[in-house]
């Protein structure tokens, strides 16, 4: 029994906005495949009553005083950017502007 | 100078205050040793020679001026995981090739504070993902002890330069046995911490429910004392546990009288090496001589472990790696817009490991999965928490191996990712608890290589970990530099 096709491999991958070849989608899909089979073990557990396990150490409010403090300056947050342009990122559009 | 190698840290800081060397001296040694021995083990992604030197001057001058820290002056090689500012920092990734970090992780800023010296950064698979260093997007290391064999991983840079005597210590990352096998793979000791016990502030994430940063080192007394500088809270960690760190090396040379040994039955799997489990074997029986008394225990969750890491691991992994988008830093691949941009970038940045990854993540976070697998899995989690905390009121540590098998062939397991996952059967269930284990070397196999031992701890319970691990290693003595190191 298979538990995913190509086709959903497709669009896992494009919501994961991950081109693919097609070589690459076959090998996923078998492989994916094959790991999720395995993963179906775990189905032979109980765990109707068990609360899930998000983090392993309880988790504080880590609260500080709201101090201004100093941070990265706008040159040393943007300079390992591909293309930037004065303070900002660059990036293709995203809206199309109608003429 | 070939004796530097059978050092401890504190042995070295005595030559380095009484200028029997200095630290220049110390690091050309090293990066003589990385000329000439890197080439064919291929454990340093990048050998940054003028910052080292630069930095071993200023340890000079301080301990000149009587500074006195346990690191101070000594060469050490970083995993290329965290960020360093100045310093190209890429995760052995395409897609963060060229980056250079604005500012530096927690625990570099501790190394930093205490004088270390930055040799370089060393190999790991592709954003830690993998258990063999193959996964790397720019080379791949061999094991010391065999250059045939693989180094395990991801961590396989750090534990096969710590082994091949090519910096003096390391530091690592372990999210299900990335610190623990390729220690144990290259005959060397490598801690991973309580979850929670090292901030992670400037770690690049892979999962960030079990990542953990440890030392990587030639002996426990090493260990302790790197452990005592990189541990302690920090607000800049949310996940960081406010509790005091105590001073580790304190505990070294206690006895192990009446310590009960837990002994987790299903860790002695089929398909365990033969040789592995005589050496874990004659590991618990030399405990036993020494005053500690070996329990049966039972994990009974155990056989679920690795389906259980390998859901949650991988949704963690998608949303962390979501920020790779060719915008703020790294590559970018130009697109007809910016949905096919993310999609090219991406598509060229990741390597195939990462790529799968992300996919089985995004799959079992999905509508329509999300309860079958995410939900199912982090229940699972639960009992197999519950089974470590059951399993400890009847044991104060825990032994088992490491890895069930020696280091294995390059290229061997590529092809079937299921068979290289469930190498870390053994590993993988301390990370799903969160709690501390160690993997030190505990004798060789029949081919002459590296079987690690692991001995598991209570929640913050390091400092009895290393008592164990020290009073073991005092009593074994395993030798740590392959022959074709010391020629």
């Amino acid at each position: 029994m298979t538990k995913i096709t190509k086709d959903v491999i497709a669009y896992i991958a494009h919501l994961s906005r991950l081109e693919l070849e097609p070589h690459e989608v076959d090998l996923y899909t078998e492989q994916i495949d094959r790991i999720l089979l395995y993963m179906d073990k775990l189905n032979s557990i109980d765990t109707a009553d068990i609360d899930p396990t998000s983090h392993v150490v309880p988790l504080y409010s880590a609260l500080r005083d709201d101090t201004v403090r100093s941070s990265l300056s706008i040159d040393d947050a943007t300079k390992n950017a591909p293309k930037q342009r004065g303070n900002f990122f660059e990036v293709p559009p995203i809206i199309e502007i109608e003429e | 100078m070939d004796n530097i190698l059978d050092m401890t840290i504190r042995e070295l800081g005595d030559l380095l205050k009484k200028r029997k060397i200095s630290s220049v001296e110390l690091t050309r040694f090293f990066l003589d040793r990385i000329k000439k021995y890197d080439s064919d083990l291929q454990s340093y992604l990048n050998i940054t020679e003028g910052y080292a030197l630069k930095m071993a001057e200023d340890a000079d001058k301080r301990i000149d001026g009587g500074d006195n820290g346990i690191i101070l002056g000594i060469p050490m090689g970083i995993k290329d995981i965290f960020c360093t500012r100045g310093i190209e920092t890429t995760c052995a990734s395409q897609i963060l090739k060229g980056f250079v970090p604005p500012y530096d992780a927690t625990v570099i800023q501790r190394l930093k504070a205490n004088g270390y010296v930055h040799l370089g950064r060393l190999n790991m698979d592709e954003f830690a993902m993998g258990s063999s260093t193959e996964n790397s997007s720019f080379q791949v290391t061999k094991n010391p002890w065999d250059i045939k064999r693989i180094p395990g991983g991801s961590s396989g840079g750090s534990a096969a330069a710590v082994a091949a005597g090519l910096c003096v210590a390391s530091l690592g990352t372990d999210t299900g046995g990335s610190i623990r096998q390729p220690a144990s793979l290259c005959g060397v000791v490598g801690l991973k911490p309580t979850y929670g016990r090292v901030s992670r502030y400037g770690l690049i994430a892979f999962a960030s429910s079990l990542d953990q940063i440890g030392p990587i080192t030639r002996n426990v007394s090493d260990c302790a004392g790197l452990l005592s500088i990189i541990a302690g809270h920090d607000p800049m960690d949310s996940t960081s546990i406010p509790e005091p760190v105590p001073d580790y090396t304190a505990y070294l040379g206690r006895d192990i009288k009446g310590m009960r040994i837990g002994i987790p039955q299903e860790y002695f799997i089929e398909g365990m090496e033969k040789d592995v489990k005589q050496a874990i074997e004659a590991s618990i029986a030399l405990l036993e001589r020494n005053g500690a008394s070996p329990v049966n225990i039972s994990l009974p969750h155990t056989e679920y472990a690795v389906a259980t890491y390998y859901i949650i691991c991988t949704a963690e992994a998608s949303s962390n790696l979501a920020r790779y988008d060719g915008v703020k830093y790294g590559l970018r691949v130009d697109g007809k817009d910016i949905i096919d941009m993310y999609k090219k970038t991406r598509f060229r940045g990741f390597g195939r490991e990462v790529k799968r990854r992300i996919i089985l993540g995004t799959y079992v976070l999905s509508s329509g999965y999300y309860d079958a697998y995410y939900r199912k899995a982090s229940k699972v989690r639960t009992l197999i928490r519950r089974d470590f905390e059951n399993a400890f009121s009847q044991c104060d540590i825990m032994i088992t191996p490491v890895s069930p098998t020696t280091a294995f062939m390059v290229g061997e397991r590529m092809d079937d990712p299921l068979t290289m996952y469930l190498s870390d059967i053994c590993t993988i269930p301390v990370n799903l608890a969160g709690l501390p284990a160690i993997s030190l070397p505990c004798g060789f196999d029949h081919s002459n290589l590296p079987i690690g031992l692991q001995i598991i701890g209570r929640p913050l319970d390091e400092a009895r970990i290393l008592q164990v691990a020290y009073a073991f290693e005092k009593e074994r003595g395993v030798k740590r530099i392959p022959d074709r190191y010391m020629q």
